[in-house]
């Protein structure tokens, strides 16, 4: 018999953001998983539309979408959840849902995915006393495991690690070429040295990584003339000016181009047009922008404080920093530009990176959890 | 105007003109019978009395080459080119009705100071022709008449256009370019400056086969021929094979007929919904082929967008499926591949075979009722506004229509009299009106949809890549038989191509006919609307627009109708 598995999540198609990434991974997950009949898989999302579903992910079937509609979306997520053998919470948030469920069926298997910052909060008693009820909580690094450990004291028992994947419809490059269409949209040419960082330029995020890299680019650039600094990612209009704004005062509109939401059909060129990635942030679960960089076989420079230590896998894939240490950041930006990667290089780095975080490895992962309980079934037979 | 068309004729090329004649023709050719240098065109007959450019193929050319000897002809190459001239110089007139093929040439007849421009009995090769005082123009693509200053634009397209999908025959985008009619030929005295335009071949509907069995036993028997005959070929040739019946059918029989190792060409996609590999494999399994399976991602589509709306001749909703299978083709050297396009056409395949019947129940509503329905929010509803038209252009644009009246006016910023007259101005078969439902819808999916939109999609999409697209079930003899076929045996309302079904059906896995789907069918809506050059509301100014474009990011307009606005706004 099929195992009955229920995912809840918030949003898993109409944003596209890390914590969506990671729902939609493990859609296809349930997919695959289905299609090999040892699950039967229904996925809900509380704020998608129906037709906001990617069907690369997941069946028609497969997939409902409540618009919004929040009391529709848990009075049904508790009807399946009666019947579902495994839950799956994509989101703390979720977590009010299951507690009834787990009352009346306490061998039923609960799953929450535990991403970064929102879990890292203090929460209420009763969201505390649910989570520990739970069978187990799957951390997408160790350092979101330990932050849990430390504020919510939680047993390590209860913990699982499993990084975040990359998509499985990334695309991996065979050849690392600059790619020349980009060259000329942003009026560059071979021999600018090209800093990139992605994120959501957000007026409300208080800790900008990025407005670290624009202060050390007049330094940088008595070096590097030929420097620019690619600065991608959604944004807010209060941000815009504020960058704009920032850009201007500093005299550097030559050096920087804020090009906005990249599409997902580019994203791979643009690492490749780039010659180090370059996002040292503090509260960041894993960061799912650095393994896709390091796919592309791109060179990371991220901070040492967060999850992005599981992603640089402990500095072994990239350049780990301190955010708060510029000269560190200045320093670590001259050794990898001192440095022209070689193409052998940039494959060797994207293998490294597709055999650490590769989806097989975490569609494995997941079947074992589903299976047996456990993510890493190598350690269950070691204990 | 010719080099402007290398990427349908890469391999050769040529020109034709002498002194004190006021002439020139040229060629780009795409070798495929007799790939040798004795295949260069424009050709000239012995005397060099006759000249020819042409583009195309003739299956039966060397049945009419045999014929030709036998009364004496002397044949230089192995081409079918030569075989146009000298049955031309044998039949004069008569001979375009003996060609059985896609074809479109123009011969230039020294002795009468005539030219004549021929087109095929199906309009599959297009033609195109512009006059003015003193000149013919003509060429395989509107675009080349531009490299003749032929610049003018013709002030009506976008408003054929966004009511079609396409551009209805004759007109193009330029102003006086104009498509030959199929089955026509035009005849221009280069001295007097005369001209004609002629049908030579029109398909007959006499209705004389009532019994199912025979109808399908000689549908076998003409199918096989027509496949057989088309595989007629000196590099390899390819099945574009999209898993529905009409492709499947063909794989079979070319694979029977084929010598050589036949290749299929099929197209892949991560898209769950979109995924036939099961089914596509239920039948290759079966058959000993070559399969190129090619995964085309959301990545692909936008990556070559751009290029693809570039390679169109002439504004379309479709056919961007077409460029990317050819282009497959073409990287796999497959210059010749054959496709199973005019099924549907032929058996009701179309769901407006159906809704023909439906859209008929509508005809007791006044004219004033039907104008209403423009002010119905519902797309379809608007649509019916079309049926108050005076022309049958009206049902026909109701069934298939993209865009009502009123909202094309809006789009166009232009009143909605004009849309009107526009539409009811198109030129069509005035018999039209009185055939029976099943006959109409037939009728308008073979001569409107398939002729203004597939025909032409399809051949420029894959002259883009250099590649040739033959079209077995439009062989004009398999037309004639099916046309012959009584409605009552040859439309079902419980299945979908019951005929053909029935003719095949033991040749084919159940999957396979049992479905009911149709050609190669791309997760456009998905890509479309992930697209922020199509799908961004804030990338049109025109305030129906926005709205329109809006409504597609929430998935409540088709993704051909998002379309049509990019490239009436944004595209070049």
């Amino acid at each position: 018999m099929p195992i009955k598995v229920l995912f809840l999540t918030l949003k898993t198609f109409s944003l596209t953001g890390g914590i969506e990434k990671v729902c939609r991974s493990l859609c296809r997950v349930l997919y695959d998983l289905s299609e090999e009949d040892i699950i039967e898989s229904s996925v809900y999302s509380m704020y998608d539309k129906n037709t906001d579903r990617d069907s690369r992910y997941l069946g028609k079937n497969q997939f409902q979408g409540f618009n919004g509609k929040r009391e529709r979306f848990v009075v049904q997520s508790f009807v399946s959840g009666l019947k579902a053998d495994v839950i799956f919470l994509s989101h703390i948030h979720l977590i009010n849902i299951v507690y009834f469920i787990k009352k009346i069926h306490p061998h039923k298997k609960i799953y929450l995915l535990a991403h970064g910052i929102e879990i890292w909060k203090k929460l209420s008693d009763t969201k505390l006393k649910i989570l520990n009820q739970l069978d187990k909580i799957i951390c997408v690094s160790q350092f979101t495991a330990n932050k849990i450990m430390e504020m919510h004291h939680i047993p390590s028992s209860k913990l699982e690690i499993l990084n975040n994947c990359l998509d499985p419809f990334y695309y991996l490059p065979g050849k690392f070429d600059k790619p020349h269409i980009l060259l000329d949209r942003y009026h560059l040419d071979r021999e600018n040295l090209i800093l990139f960082s992605l994120s959501r330029l957000s007026s409300s995020e208080k800790y900008k990584g990025y407005d670290h890299t624009i202060e050390l680019l007049p330094q940088l650039l008595e070096k590097y003339p030929n420097l620019v600094y690619l600065l991608a990612g959604k944004w807010d209009d209060v941000e815009k000016k504020r960058l704009d704004d920032l850009i201007a005062i500093n005299n550097l509109h030559k050096h920087i181009r804020l090009v906005g939401f990249i599409d997902e059909a580019e994203l791979t060129d643009h690492f490749l047009l780039s010659d180090i990635f370059i996002l040292p942030s503090q509260k960041e679960g894993f960061g799912i922008v650095f393994i896709e960089a390091l796919a592309s076989g791109l060179r990371v420079i991220a901070g040492n404080k967060d999850g992005s230590v599981d992603a640089l896998q402990n500095g072994a894939l990239g350049l780990l920093v301190d955010p708060n240490d510029q000269q560190g950041i200045r320093d670590g930006i001259g050794m990898l530009l001192n440095h022209q990667q070689t193409d052998m290089e940039k494959k060797k780095l994207q293998e490294k990176c597709v055999q650490t975080f590769g989806y097989n490895q975490y569609l494995k992962s997941m079947k074992n959890l589903l299976l047996k309980g456990k993510t890493n079934v190598n350690q269950i037979e070691s204990i | 105007m010719c080099d402007s068309m290398k990427h349908g004729g890469p391999d050769d090329h040529g020109l034709y003109h002498v002194k004190n004649v006021p002439l020139c023709l040229g060629n780009r050719r795409l070798a495929i019978l007799d790939l040798s240098s004795n295949g260069h065109q424009p050709m000239l007959s012995h005397k060099e009395d006759l000249i020819i450019t042409y583009n195309g193929e003739i299956y039966n050319y060397l049945q009419i080459r045999t014929e030709l000897i036998n009364l004496g002809y002397i044949f230089k190459t192995q081409t079918d080119t030569e075989v146009i001239i000298y049955a031309y110089q044998h039949w004069g007139e008569a001979a375009f009705g003996k060609f059985d093929g896609i074809f479109a040439f123009c011969i230039f007849d020294k002795r009468e100071q005539s030219v004549y421009l021929v087109r095929d009995q199906n309009g599959i090769k297009p033609l195109y022709y512009h006059f003015d005082h003193k000149t013919l123009t003509f060429a395989s693509e509107v675009k080349a008449f531009v490299h003749a200053d032929i610049l003018q634009e013709n002030e009506q397209w976008r408003i054929y256009y966004l009511a079609f999908g396409h551009l209805p025959e004759p007109y193009t985008t330029l102003k006086n370019v104009y498509s030959l009619g199929k089955g026509c030929f035009l005849k221009y005295n280069i001295r007097s400056l005369e001209h004609s335009i002629q049908s030579y071949h029109e398909f007959e509907s006499n209705t004389s086969i009532k019994d199912e069995s025979y109808a399908i036993e000689r549908i076998r028997e003409q199918l096989g021929y027509s496949i057989k005959q088309q595989m007629i070929s000196d590099v390899d040739v390819g099945v574009l094979f999209s898993g529905g019946l009409d492709s499947s059918i063909i794989t079979i029989l070319a694979n029977k007929y084929n010598h050589n190792r036949l290749s299929s060409i099929s197209a892949n996609f991560n898209e769950i919904d979109f995924s036939e590999k099961k089914q596509r494999n239920s039948l290759l399994q079966k058959i000993n082929i070559q399969k190129i399976e090619q995964l085309i991602t959301y990545r692909d589509f936008v990556q070559n967008f751009e290029t693809v709306l570039a390679n169109m001749d002439q504004p379309t909703n479709d056919g961007i499926n077409t460029w990317f299978v050819c282009k497959t083709a073409k990287a796999h050297g497959i210059k010749v591949v054959l496709s199973g396009l005019g099924a549907d056409e032929l058996f009701g395949g179309y769901p407006s075979f159906d809704r023909i019947h439906k859209i008929q129940n509508l005809n007791w509503l006044s004219k004033s009722v039907l104008r209403s329905m423009r002010f119905s929010n519902n797309i379809r509803f608007k649509r019916l506004y079309y049926l108050s038209l005076n022309s049958p252009i009206g049902e026909y644009l109701c069934l298939r229509g993209v865009y009502s009246p009123d909202v094309i006016a809006e789009l166009l910023d232009i009143d909605m009299k004009t849309v009107l007259d526009c539409l009811e101005d198109i030129p069509l078969h005035p018999g039209i009106k009185k055939t029976s439902n099943e006959t109409r819808a037939s009728w308008f999916e073979f001569n409107m949809y398939m002729q203004n939109q597939l025909l032409k999609d399809t051949d420029f999409m894959s002259m883009s890549h250099g590649v040739e697209v033959r079209v077995p079930f439009l062989d004009h003899n398999f037309i004639n038989l099916v046309h012959s076929i009584s409605n009552d045996i040859k439309f079902s309302y419980e299945q979908k191509k019951k005929l053909l079904v029935e003719a095949y059906k033991e040749d084919l896995p159940v999957e396979t006919w049992k479905r009911s789907k149709m050609g190669f069918t791309f997760p456009f809506q998905e890509w479309m609307r992930k697209s922020c050059e199509i799908a961004d509301p804030s990338r049109y100014t025109n305030k129906r627009a926005k709205l329109l474009i809006q409504n597609f990011k929430n998935n409540k307009l088709h993704w051909s109708s998002a379309l049509a606005l990019y490239r009436i706004y944004h595209a070049n």
